[in-house]
């Protein structure tokens, strides 16, 4: 094998995440975003062929920054895997192709869905789920005001 | 009462585009530690770099970061690297990137010789992101990327697509 030699980065997809999120709370315009929204997750569930289990009610937040230019997403919350191991997640990505501030627009609610690109980062405890320490993820999904629905895949 | 998405729905898996190359010139490595909480602190100084590619072409400022890898206690290595670039046409960006670099012993040992290696045989991978003015490079300010490096004695090349 060349020291040129061109690595092909392949995507696996590894589990779905379905969210449920409680009201909705706006915070600003401030100087750092035009708006910041705020969302308690309610909960939900993770399914798929490397993870099973279910997103803790109440364990963290999604907030999305609403910017002039861009939507930058912004959660974290916890997992408690089938086998009882909690596992947190770091949402991070942009909201794609959608007019700047339609989205979460309380005036147009017709306009609150989103094509979410994520980048999540997740942080597990030694065992069978600690591959998830050391792996880069990406993900895409939709939001609507109340769920929303990712599917993850690693970047192998 | 929002319908509910379904996550498993059928849906083409993201597709990779290739978007640029960064080659990054690299003063002396160092690292310190163990660190209290177990671990090793590293730092690489960024010199200066081209970037080449379809979708972004320019330099890297010499002089405006480094990477900051973590070393875990078990050898894994988190990159944390931020600099800035400048496009072709002047414009200025800052990147940041993240990810994680681990395999056997064996060859992650080759790797830090600079000896070849098959980069199939250990897993770096990154997902770098990007703070941009408005304008023609704004896209890479709202798109997730994923990429790989190839590391050098003086330089290492990070290859990076775009995520859609």
């Amino acid at each position: 094998m060349s020291l040129g030699s061109v690595v092909q980065l392949k995507l696996e997809h590894v589990f779905d995440l379905h969210l449920s999120f409680g009201e909705e709370q706006r915070l600003g315009p401030t100087s750092l975003a035009h708006t910041r929204v705020f969302y308690l997750v309610g909960g939900g569930t993770v399914w798929g062929p490397r993870l099973n289990g279910e997103i803790v009610a109440g364990s963290g937040s999604d907030a999305p920054s609403l910017n002039h230019d861009r939507v930058v997403l912004g959660g974290e919350w916890l997992i408690r895997a089938a086998d009882g191991a909690l596992i947190s997640a770091k949402i991070t990505g942009y909201a794609a192709g959608t007019a700047p501030g339609d989205v979460w627009r309380a005036d147009r609610p017709e306009l609150a869905a989103a094509s979410l690109h994520l980048a999540p980062i997740f942080e597990a405890p030694d065992g069978p789920h600690a591959w998830l320490n050391r792996t880069v993820f990406v993900a895409k999904g939709d939001r609507l005001r109340t769920n929303s629905g990712m599917r993850i895949y690693a970047v192998m | 009462m929002d319908t509910q998405i379904d996550p498993h729905a059928e849906q083409a898996a993201p597709r990779l585009e290739f978007a640029f190359q960064i080659r990054i010139d690299l003063g002396e490595r160092v690292f310190f530690g163990p660190l209290a909480r177990g671990g090793q602190q590293g730092f690489v100084a960024v010199q200066g770099g081209e970037i080449t590619g379809p979708r972004l072409q320019g330099r890297v400022i010499p002089g405006t970061g480094g990477d900051y890898p973590y070393v875990w206690p078990d050898g894994t290595f988190e990159f944390d690297a931020h600099y800035l670039l400048e496009a072709a046409d002047g414009t200025k960006m800052r990147l940041r990137n993240h990810g994680y670099r681990h395999g056997p012993k064996e060859v992650i040992d080759r790797l830090l010789a600079y000896e070849p290696v098959d980069p199939s045989s250990y897993y770096m991978r990154m997902t770098p992101s990007f703070e941009v003015p408005a304008g023609p490079h704004a896209w890479l300010g709202k798109t997730v990327f994923v990429g790989t490096g190839n590391r050098r004695p003086t330089y290492s090349i990070f290859r990076y697509w775009a995520v859609y």
